[in-house]
C-alpha cells in the first residue's frame, strides 16, 4: 500500500501497549468520523496523529511528510495539528481575543497581525463580540466557539476533534454543530462521535473502530443507507438481521422463520447466499396476539427492555434470537401493558424490510 | 446547600483550642510596654536588626523563586521514584528542627569540611557573613515554595499545556505564557510563606552565621539578645514579629482562596 | 449555649496550666535551686553531695542566664537558693526585692582565649595576633560580654569580633567547630571544653573578673536548707570542686 500522493493524512502503525493496530487515510479536505465502542482506539488515533502518543511500530505521516515513528517524533509543538476537546480549555488568564490569538503569536506573528488574524476567526463562528471578555463570562456554546475558533487560527493541517458536542445542551450543541460543519468544510479532520447527527452534518466519510482496528470506512451516506453490522446499523439508528437469502425477496434470519422485503436493486440477494434485512423502529408494531391476514411478517417475540425517549417509548425485542427496536407511542405501551418479559408478536409489512446482499 | 449539621460537643475542644493558641499571643499585646514602644524600636540594634532581617528575607525569597521554581515544575512532571525522592528531599528541611539544619549546613560547608574548604581556597568565605544567613534562610525556607506550587502544578494544568501545545507553542512559549499565569497565585502565596518561614528564621541562622548586629543579626537573634538583656525590647520587638507573620499568612489565605477561583476555569 | 463552651473551654485550659506545677517527692523535702548556666558542672556534683549528706532531701537545679533567672524571680518562679554569675544581675535581683538578707560572693570567673586545636591561626594572646582573623565573643549585656568589653578597655585593646554571642556555649561551639579562630569565654567554659579547644590565658584577666554571688530567695521554702546548701558551695568541699572547675577566689 503506497502512499497517496493527494493523502493529506497517512496513519499506518500500531501501540502495543494499548493493544491497537490503526490504518487509516485521509484525503486532504476530508472530514472523517471515528465511530466505535468506548476503548476501541479512537482516542489512541487521536493520540498519534496530535503527537502525544508513540507509536512502537510504523509511521504517522502528515501532509506527505513522516510524523511519527517509533524512533523519531515530530513534537506536537512542530505538527500543524488542532485538537479540540470536550471542554473548551480556553485559557482563563487571556480575553476571548488573546486566546484566539495565542496560536498565531506562537507561530512568531507580531500582535497587531495576531489580533487581525483572531478578530476574522472570530467573525467566522458568529463570536467577535466577545472579543474582549474573559472565558469564565462566557457559556458552554459560546466557549466552544471560541474554541473553534482559536484552533482554525493556527491554519492547522489536521483537525482533531473528540467529542466536541458531548458536553453541550440539545440545542446549543445544535447551534455549535452548524457551526462546526461550516468551519470544517474542505478541512482535513478526524472528529471522534457517537452522535448520527454529527455523522450526517459534518462528516463526509466514516470510519469504525473495534477492539483497536479500524474494520470498516468508506462514505457516510454508503454506511449507513447500507449498513453492515449491527453497529453501524444501530448507529444510523435502523434494526439489521443477518441471513440467508432462500429468494430473491426472501431472508431465512433463523430456521424456519423468513422475512419477506424489498429487494435493494443496488445489492441484490443471491440465493444461498448471506443477506441483510434492514428494519426501521418505527415500521414495527406490536400486538398480544397474532395478528391475521394479509402478507406481512409476523413473528413471535419477547420483550427484554423498555426504553421512554420522550413521546416516543423504544421497546427492546429479542426475535427469533435477534434483537430489534421498535418505536411506540406512550399510550401504546401502556395500553398493551408490555413489560420485560412479556410474550409478543412483532409484525411489519414487506414494503418497509429492506433486503440487501452482503 | 444546607449544610449537615456538626455534634454539638465539638464546640468545648475547639474553643479549648482557640483558647490554647490566643492566650499566648494576647499575654503578649497585654505585656507590651506600648509607651515604651516607640522609643525601643528605634534603637540602632533594633532598626538594624529589623533591616537585615528584610533584607536578608527578600533575597532569600528571590533565591526560593529562581531554584524552587524550575525543581517544582520538574517534580511536577516526572514520575515514578526518582519524583518520590526528590520531593521527600523538598520536604525534609521542613520539617527539621533548626538547629539540625543548622548543624547540616556547618557540616557541609564550614572551614574544615571539603565543600567549604574549596570554597576558601577560592576566596569565598561564607563564615559570618550575610550570606551566610541567606543560606540558612533559604535552606528551612524555600521547601514551602516548592511545596505549594508543585500542589498547584498537580492540580490539573496539564489540559491546558496540551492545548498549547498544539497551538503550536515550544514548551518554554507554555511555560512562559500558559503554566506561569496560571500558578502565579499559588507562587504568591509560597513565596509569602516563605518569607514568613525565613523570617522566623533562628536556629540554623545562629549555628551556621553568627550574630554581629547588622551583618547577621537578625531580628529573631536580636530578640534572643534582648531576652538577656532588657526583657520590655525583646517584647516589643516580638510584637513586630508576630504582626508581620500574621500579615503575611493574612495574604496567603487571600491568594489561596484567588486561586481556587481560577483553576475552575472553562 | 455558647457561653456554657465558652466556660468548658476556659475550665480545660486552666486544668491544663494547674496540671504543669509539679509536687515534691512525697515524704522528703525538695531543695529549688537557680543557678547561671556557667555553674552546671560544679553545682550538679555538690547538689548530689547535699543530697548525700542530707537524706531525704532532693536537690532540684535550674540553669539558665542570671538574667534570665532574675526575670523568673520577678514572675513569682519558686526557688530557693538564687547563684548569678555577676554582681550587676545580682544587684537587679536584690532591688527587685526577691533575695533575703545579704547575698555572699562565693567564687569569681575570669576570661581566656580559646583556639581551636592546633592553633591554626597562631593566636599568641589578647593582642595584635587577633588582627584580621575570625574573633567570636559574648555580646555586651550578657554576662561574659560586659566583662570581655571591660578587659579589652583596661588592657587598651580594640576587638573587631565577626560575632557577638548571645550565650557562651554557642562561643564555645564556634571555636571547637573551627568555624572560628578564637573566642573569649570563662576559663571554666574552656575546661569545659576540655580536649576540643586550647587555652591562651590573657595577661591581666583579673582586670575584669566577674563575682559570683549566692543568696536565698525571698519566699524559699526550704530557708533552713538553703542556707545550709550556701554553706557547703562556700565551705572548703564547695570551694574544691569550684577550683578544680577553673573558678577564681
Amino acid at each position: 500500500m503506497g502512499c497517496d500522493p493527494v493523502s493529506s493524512l497517512a496513519v499506518h502503525a500500531a501501540i502495543a501497549s494499548r493493544g491497537v493496530a490503526l490504518d487509516l487515510e485521509v484525503a486532504e479536505g476530508s472530514v472523517v468520523a471515528l465511530v466505535g465502542p468506548n476503548g476501541a482506539g479512537k482516542s489512541s488515533l487521536l493520540h498519534l496523529v496530535a503527537g502525544l502518543a508513540k507509536p512502537s511500530s510504523g509511521e504517522v505521516r502528515i501532509g506527505g511528510r513522516e510524523a511519527s515513528t517509533p524512533d523519531h517524533c515530530l513534537p506536537t509543538h512542530r505538527r500543524r495539528v488542532a485538537l479540540l476537546t470536550q471542554r473548551a480549555t480556553l485559557f482563563p488568564h487571556l480575553s476571548v481575543l488573546e486566546n484566539v490569538a495565542f496560536g498565531p503569536r506562537a507561530a512568531g506573528n507580531s500582535p497587531a497581525a495576531a489580533r487581525t488574524r483572531a478578530l476574522t476567526e472570530l467573525e467566522a463562528v458568529g463570536c467577535a463580540e466577545f472579543a474582549s471578555r474573559r472565558p469564565d463570562a462566557l457559556s458552554g456554546g459560546q466557549a466552544q466557539r471560541v474554541a473553534i475558533a482559536r484552533a482554525l487560527a493556527t491554519e492547522p493541517e489536521v483537525v482533531l476533534l473528540d467529542e466536541p458536542l458531548a458536553g453541550l445542551d440539545v440545542a446549543v450543541a445544535a447551534e455549535v454543530r452548524h457551526t462546526l460543519a461550516a468551519r470544517l468544510r474542505g478541512r482535513t479532520a478526524l472528529l471522534v462521535t457517537h452522535e448520527v447527527l454529527d455523522l450526517w452534518t459534518i462528516a463526509d466519510r466514516l470510519a469504525v473502530l473495534t477492539a483497536g482496528k479500524v474494520v470498516e470506512s468508506g462514505p457516510v451516506a454508503e454506511l449507513l443507507t447500507r449498513p453492515a453490522s449491527p453497529f453501524l446499523a444501530r448507529l444510523g439508528g435502523t434494526n439489521l438481521i443477518a441471513g440467508a437469502a432462500v429468494g430473491t425477496d426472501l431472508l431465512e434470519v433463523s430456521p424456519g422463520v423468513v422475512l419477506r422485503g424489498l429487494a435493494d436493486p443496488e445489492q441484490p440477494l443471491a440465493v444461498g447466499a448471506a443477506g441483510l434485512a434492514s428494519i426501521q423502529p418505527e415500521a414495527i408494531s406490536v400486538h398480544l396476539t397474532a395478528p391475521g391476514g394479509s402478507p406481512r411478517n409476523t413473528l413471535a417475540a419477547q420483550v427484554t427492555g423498555i426504553e421512554p425517549r420522550g413521546q416516543v417509548v423504544r421497546v427492546h425485542l429479542a426475535v427469533a434470537g435477534h434483537e430489534l427496536l421498535a418505536d411506540l407511542t406512550a399510550m401504546s405501551v401502556a395500553e398493551l401493558d408490555l413489560r420485560p418479559g412479556a410474550h409478543v408478536w412483532a409484525a411489519v409489512k414487506a414494503t418497509q424490510v429492506r433486503l440487501y446482499g452482503r | 446547600m444546607i449544610r449537615p449539621a456538626l455534634p454539638r460537643w465539638l464546640a468545648v475542644p475547639a474553643t479549648a483550642a482557640a483558647v490554647f493558641l490566643a492566650v499566648p499571643l494576647l499575654a503578649m499585646l497585654v505585656r507590651v510596654p506600648w509607651g515604651r514602644v516607640p522609643a525601643l524600636l528605634s534603637t540602632p540594634a533594633a532598626v538594624d536588626a529589623l533591616w537585615l532581617s528584610l533584607r536578608t528575607c527578600t533575597l532569600t525569597v528571590v533565591v526560593s523563586l529562581v531554584l524552587g521554581l524550575p525543581l517544582a515544575l520538574v517534580l511536577s512532571r516526572t514520575r515514578g521514584r526518582w519524583a518520590a525522592w526528590g520531593r521527600v528531599l523538598a520536604t525534609v528541611p521542613m520539617v527539621l528542627p533548626p538547629v539540625v539544619a543548622g548543624l547540616a549546613l556547618l557540616v557541609a560547608l564550614s572551614r574544615r569540611s571539603w565543600l567549604g574548604g574549596w570554597l576558601a581556597s577560592i576566596g569565598i568565605d561564607l563564615a559570618f557573613t550575610t550570606a551566610a544567613v541567606v543560606i540558612a534562610q533559604t535552606f528551612v525556607a524555600m521547601p514551602y515554595l516548592v511545596v505549594s506550587v508543585e500542589g498547584a502544578l498537580r492540580s490539573a494544568h496539564d489540559e491546558h499545556a496540551v492545548i498549547a501545545a498544539t497551538l503550536g507553542a515550544s514548551p518554554s512559549v507554555v511555560l512562559r505564557r500558559v503554566t506561569l499565569p496560571l500558578i502565579a497565585p499559588a507562587v504568591a502565596s509560597g513565596a509569602a510563606l516563605a518569607f514568613a518561614r525565613a523570617l522566623g528564621e533562628f536556629g540554623a541562622t545562629l549555628t551556621f552565621a553568627g550574630s554581629l548586629q547588622g551583618t547577621t543579626r537578625t531580628l529573631p537573634l536580636e530578640i534572643y539578645l534582648q531576652r538577656e538583656l532588657d526583657t520590655d525590647t525583646a517584647i516589643a520587638l516580638s510584637v513586630v514579629l508576630i504582626a508581620v507573620a500574621a500579615l503575611l499568612v493574612a495574604i496567603t489565605a487571600r491568594l489561596s482562596r484567588g486561586a481556587i477561583g481560577t483553576t475552575s476555569g472553562v | 449555649m455558647k457561653t456554657c463552651n465558652l466556660c468548658a473551654g476556659l475550665a480545660a485550659a486552666l486544668l491544663l496550666t494547674s496540671c504543669a506545677s509539679t509536687q515534691p517527692a512525697a515524704g522528703g523535702s525538695e531543695l529549688v535551686v537557680f543557678a547561671a548556666a556557667s555553674l552546671n558542672g560544679t553545682f550538679t556534683e555538690l547538689g548530689k553531695e547535699f543530697e548525700a549528706s542530707h537524706a531525704g532531701t532532693t536537690v532540684k537545679f535550674s540553669f539558665d542566664g542570671s538574667s534570665a533567672l532574675v526575670d523568673q524571680l520577678k514572675q513569682g518562679a519558686p526557688a530557693d537558693v538564687f547563684a548569678s554569675a555577676d554582681r550587676s544581675n545580682m544587684d537587679k535581683a536584690v532591688a527587685a526585692g526577691v533575695i533575703t538578707g545579704a547575698p555572699e560572693q562565693f567564687t569569681s570567673n575570669v576570661l581566656t582565649i580559646i583556639v581551636p586545636t592546633g592553633n591554626p591561626a597562631a593566636i599568641t594572646g589578647l593582642d595584635d595576633s587577633l588582627t584580621g582573623k575570625k574573633l567570636v565573643v559574648c555580646a555586651n549585656g550578657v554576662p561574659c560580654g560586659s566583662a570581655t568589653v571591660k578587659l579589652a578597655e583596661a588592657l587598651g585593646v580594640t576587638l573587631s569580633p565577626v560575632s557577638e554571642e548571645t550565650k557562651v556555649t554557642d562561643v564555645r561551639t564556634k571555636v571547637e567547630s573551627g568555624q572560628a579562630d578564637a573566642g573569649i569565654v570563662y576559663v571554666t567554659d574552656a575546661k569545659a571544653s576540655a580536649d576540643l579547644v586550647e587555652s591562651i590565658p590573657i595577661q591581666g584577666a583579673d582586670k575584669a573578673r566577674n563575682d559570683y554571688l549566692i543568696g536565698v530567695a525571698k519566699d524559699a521554702k526550704q530557708a533552713a536548707l538553703a542556707a545550709e546548701f550556701i554553706a557547703l558551695v562556700k565551705g572548703s568541699r564547695g570551694q574544691e570542686v569550684l577550683k578544680a572547675a577553673g573558678f577564681g577566689e
